[in-house]
């Protein structure tokens, strides 16, 4: 393993809990998506790091914000968060040569008990973790796409096919991919080892898997049938033990 | 962006191959080689078999193509 790789990421992956850790509970009804941006920009700077997303070519913002049935890449606008809105907040932060990756989704306001929209994200929420607990040495790629559909389909829900998890390191997509869902057998999936560093993501959607883009910026991507979509992302380290989490939030448990 | 004396075809991915390539389907029944142009993003998209592409190619190869824009 290599240990100066890890540190490093750790370091970046505690700025990035922390940042969205603090956007998270900043969401409330009345801010816009780009104040939102703006914060998480000042949050990361204060910390010494740098926003990953801004070194993608092309793209200018801190974070990408995905409201109801937005995906993924959805660029933070004036558009003002109401209550009852579902907003994913998707953030990368850069540090000593690194990347990190994070996503989390959540209900704008009032506090929602088994609606359809919390069951929703509880559902993405297990599937993540699951998935994630299938992340040891010796496993294979496979075995977390299969957890995280698991999950996901048990709750009639779906997963999107079009965007995957992947690799993370000194690129913030690296090798090997980390789907989803489970396409082929689980042997032909890529093994797992001590050293990994991967993000996994539960993406998936309400309603049908398929999704499209919208036509006015070519970024942002929906779900073609309307329906809500949910995001939920956390770079890992695989260990001879078991995952590491690097970008966590404090209610997180594995 | 397309570039001078290119033409642009709407296609369909039948086949993903190794290295990024696709073997996508033109009007004609005809098989276009293509690879990904190399926007990116910030997540990890993936072209599956039976995807719309739009597809970016020279008058001088028949044979390959460029993906420039997913459609569906």
């Amino acid at each position: 393993m290599d240990l100066q790789k890890i540190k490093k990421m750790q370091q970046a992956g505690k700025i990035l809990g922390e940042v969205l850790e603090i956007l998270v509970s900043r969401i409330k009804p009345g801010i816009t998506e780009i104040q939102i941006d703006q914060l998480a920009e000042k949050l990361i700077k204060e910390r010494r790091g740098e926003s990953g997303f801004k070194k993608v070519p092309g793209y200018h913002h801190t974070i990408c914000i995905s409201c109801n049935d937005v995906v993924v890449h959805g660029i933070p606008t004036e558009r003002v968060l109401k209550d009852g809105d579902v907003v994913g907040i998707d953030c990368g932060v850069y540090l000593n040569g690194y990347h990190t990756d994070m996503a989390e989704t959540v209900i704008v306001g009032k506090k929602q008990v088994n609606t359809p929209s919390s069951k929703f994200l509880e559902a993405g929420k297990n599937a993540m973790f699951e998935a994630i607990r299938q992340a040891k040495a010796g496993n294979r790629v496979g075995d977390i796409s299969r957890a995280m559909q698991g999950v996901i389909e048990e709750g009639g829900y779906s997963v999107v096919r079009n965007l995957v998890g992947h690799g993370v390191g000194k690129n913030l997509h690296e090798e090997p991919e980390i789907p989803g869902y489970l396409a082929g057998k689980i042997k032909n999936t890529p093994l797992l080892k001590p050293g990994m560093t991967i993000a996994i993501e539960a993406i998936y959607n309400m309603g049908k898997k398929e999704v499209v883009y919208t036509e006015d910026d070519d970024w942002t991507i929906v779900t073609e049938d309307g329906s809500i979509s949910g995001l939920f992302e956390r770079t890992i380290l695989i260990t001879e033990k078991g995952p590491e989490l690097l970008t966590y939030l404090k209610t997180d448990a594995l | 962006m397309t570039h001078q004396g290119s033409i642009e075809l709407d296609g369909v991915v039948k086949e993903v191959l190794p290295n990024t390539l696709f073997r996508v389907e033109i009007e004609g029944e005809r098989m276009v080689l293509c690879h990904l142009s190399g926007k990116m993003r910030i997540h990890f998209i993936k072209i599956l078999p039976g995807d719309r592409v739009r597809i970016e190619m020279t008058p001088y190869d028949k044979e390959k193509g460029r993906i420039v824009y997913r459609s569906r």
